[in-house]
């Protein structure tokens, strides 16, 4: 299997996400400003301008590092703009997998999936309804196969 | 197989997540001792006010009770939950490591439990599925997972031996159980004596002050013996009807009075077995065993045991009918008998600092009487402590054999040993801290496959020798 992307949504949910945590911090300079009018002034412009590096830059840099593919019976995930990361799932560790949907994400149709692994918890983000269904397929005819060739052998 | 709908949880869950949030219920009341309302109007609008948090908060326990919904599917066990977040996943059979089934009092009344299923990929606190059934549908479950099945081996602990590991459990409490009755006769014996000789003819404070001792060790004494009592109650109703099975790869575990608790674990998700003992216990030849499983650490203080306070003979027939490893050495390395001082350092300092803040209170007007008082409650406990350190020092060690690892050191005021099959070792690590880098010694530390990456620490081991050992086990993990 090629690398397939995740959903075009996954910009439009982080660029959302970034909004409303900009709303957050807004509200709390806000009750800052009275206080401290100067420092809260330049937070708030330092905020302003991360915002616009986040909606202009990042969210499309992100979208545009962030890849999945079955390679073999393994799934590996690439993600990460800073730092990017690859990690590789092999169907037998993975002893469970959580489909997440938050309220803008259902709304923009889409999900992440979390592999539970006994090490640690890998995180898919933003992929489509259909990728879901189609990873988790995948994964579990590795599986079969993998043990079928087990008992074979 | 049939496509079976999605079930909700027993309407006890919507109540266990009330509880759960009960201390917002703090809130009104906090408001109307701020408040303080004059009027009737006032008094209106404040209950209102309190009212609406009531709706809000069983409304929260309704939509959570609500949105968690599961069935049973060809391989697993589906769920979904999650307000905001929704969560769905299914959680397949063959990944289940331990079950555990709760049935408290409150629970029972409604005709309720708790079943929780773990998998090697939970978190360290939370289970990967808890849900409230009704008991018939536990029950039901319970009898599928062990059907036909055969209990290969049962260990009963008798009451006797409940009461004994309840008394026993903790050293500093077996301290308090022999220093308290101790204290309080002193004090009584001191206060007859006094009241005899001066019988009314000094005032409150003079008799306070001159007795010295008797009222402050008789409520010492009286406060220590009622802990004690109380944690020892609780032990008991927590570990009484004891039982542990072994059911086909099953590890059945059974105990509780009110609360009673069940815990199936498959054998080979065991990842070592613990054999503890305290001082106490060591006195009267006693000692229990555990098992280390994913989801068995994530009840605070739970210890899985499988047999308590039992005898060698007892314990060795527990452990080769239920886990069935070897705890036998085939090789062994312990402390070198140079190292005894750093077995018993901290505590002699402590014992050393104690006995000199005391001391001063030779020089503080009024409180000189109370010298020997206090000197006793604070040095009997470090006394009790270097004791335990000395049995430590002769008992700790390192070993294998052909199937498993032993590690046996102390934790607390316990020694444990932890027999490991090698396949549940991740690693094993040699430490040296600054002083131990000059004299060439080390502690040895192991880390296991389990939930809270479980470590036990051998101390203070000749270098050499430790790598030499290390060496061995490493060559069997591989």
């Amino acid at each position: 299997m090629e690398k397939q992307k995740i959903s075009k949504n996954s910009i439009l949910v982080w660029r959302i996400r970034a909004t409303l945590i900009l709303f957050a911090s807004a509200f709390v300079l806000g009750a800052l400003f009275v206080f401290f009018p100067i420092i809260s002034s330049i937070l708030a412009s330092l905020l302003i301008i991360a915002y616009i590096l986040i909606l202009t830059i990042y969210c499309p840099k992100l979208y545009k590092y962030t890849s999945f593919c079955l390679v073999g019976n393994d799934l590996t995930i690439e993600q990460g703009f800073f730092v990017r990361r690859k990690c590789t799932l092999n169907p037998e560790r993975i002893q469970y997998i959580i489909t997440l949907s938050g309220p803008i994400q259902r709304s923009l149709g889409v999900c992440s999936l979390s592999f539970m692994t006994a090490g640690s918890t890998q995180t898919l983000q933003n992929i489509t309804p259909e990728d879901a269904l189609k990873i988790k397929t995948a994964l579990d005819l590795s599986k079969k196969e993998v043990r079928s060739e087990r008992t074979k052998s | 197989m049939k496509e079976r709908s999605l079930k909700k949880q027993h309407p006890f869950a919507m109540l266990s997540k009330l509880t759960g949030s009960a201390l917002l219920l703090l809130l009104p009341v906090l408001q109307q001792l701020l408040y303080k309302p004059q009027n009737a109007i006032e008094i209106i609008g404040s209950m209102g006010i309190s009212a609406l948090y009531a709706i809000g908060i069983i409304t929260g326990a309704f939509i959570f009770y609500n949105t968690c919904r599961y069935k049973r599917v060809a391989n697993g066990i589906y769920l979904e939950r999650g307000v905001l977040i929704k969560r769905k996943f299914t959680v397949p059979f063959e990944n289940v490591s331990t079950i555990t089934v709760e049935r408290s009092i409150f629970a029972a009344i409604f005709g309720a439990a708790r079943i929780s299923i773990d998998t090697p990929a939970g978190f360290s606190k939370k289970r990967d599925i808890s849900l409230y059934m009704s008991r018939s549908k536990v029950k039901f479950i319970t009898v599928k997972i062990l059907d036909s099945l055969k209990t290969s081996y049962l260990y009963m602990a008798g009451n006797f031996r409940m009461v004994l590991m309840s008394a026993l459990w903790s050293n500093p409490m077996t301290g308090l159980l022999l220093l308290a009755p101790l204290v309080q006769k002193t004090g009584n014996i001191l206060g007859k004596e006094f009241n005899s000789i001066v019988i009314q003819s000094v005032d409150f404070r003079t008799n306070l002050i001159s007795v010295g001792i008797t009222p402050a060790a008789a409520t010492i004494a009286n406060i220590l013996v009622l802990g004690w009592a109380v944690a020892m109650l609780f032990q008991f109703f927590r570990y009484a009807r004891f039982s542990s099975r072994r059911i086909g790869d099953y590890i059945a575990i059974t105990r509780g009075i009110g609360n009673k608790n069940e815990r199936y674990t498959k054998i080979h998700e065991v990842s070592a077995l613990t054999i503890s003992r305290t001082l106490s216990m060591a006195m009267l030849k006693l000692r229990s065993a555990g098992i280390f499983a994913v989801g068995s650490g994530k009840d605070k203080g739970d210890k899985s045991l499988i047999a308590i306070a039992a005898n060698d003979r007892e314990l060795d027939s527990a452990i080769k009918g239920i886990v069935g490893f070897d705890t036998h050495y085939k090789r062994r390395l312990r402390p070198e008998k140079s190292r005894f001082s750093s077995y018993i350092m901290v505590p002699l300092i402590a014992m050393a600092a104690v006995f000199a803040v005391v001391s001063l209170l030779i020089f503080v007007p009024f409180l000189d009487d109370l010298y020997f008082t206090a000197l006793l409650i604070s040095l009997a406990p470090l006394a009790w402590w270097i004791a335990f350190r000395v049995y430590a020092f002769y008992n700790s060690c390192i070993g294998y054999n052909n199937t498993c690892a032993m590690f046996c050191g102390y934790r607390r005021l316990s020694l444990v040993e932890y027999v490991i099959p090698y396949q549940h070792i991740q690693f094993v690590e040699i430490r040296q801290n600054l002083f131990q880098q000059h004299s060439g010694f080390c502690n040895v530390r192991v880390h296991l496959y389990y939930e809270k990456r479980a470590i036990h620490t051998v101390k203070h081991l000749r270098l050499a020798d430790a790598e030499e050992i290390v060496k061995q086990i490493e060559k069997r993990i591989i």
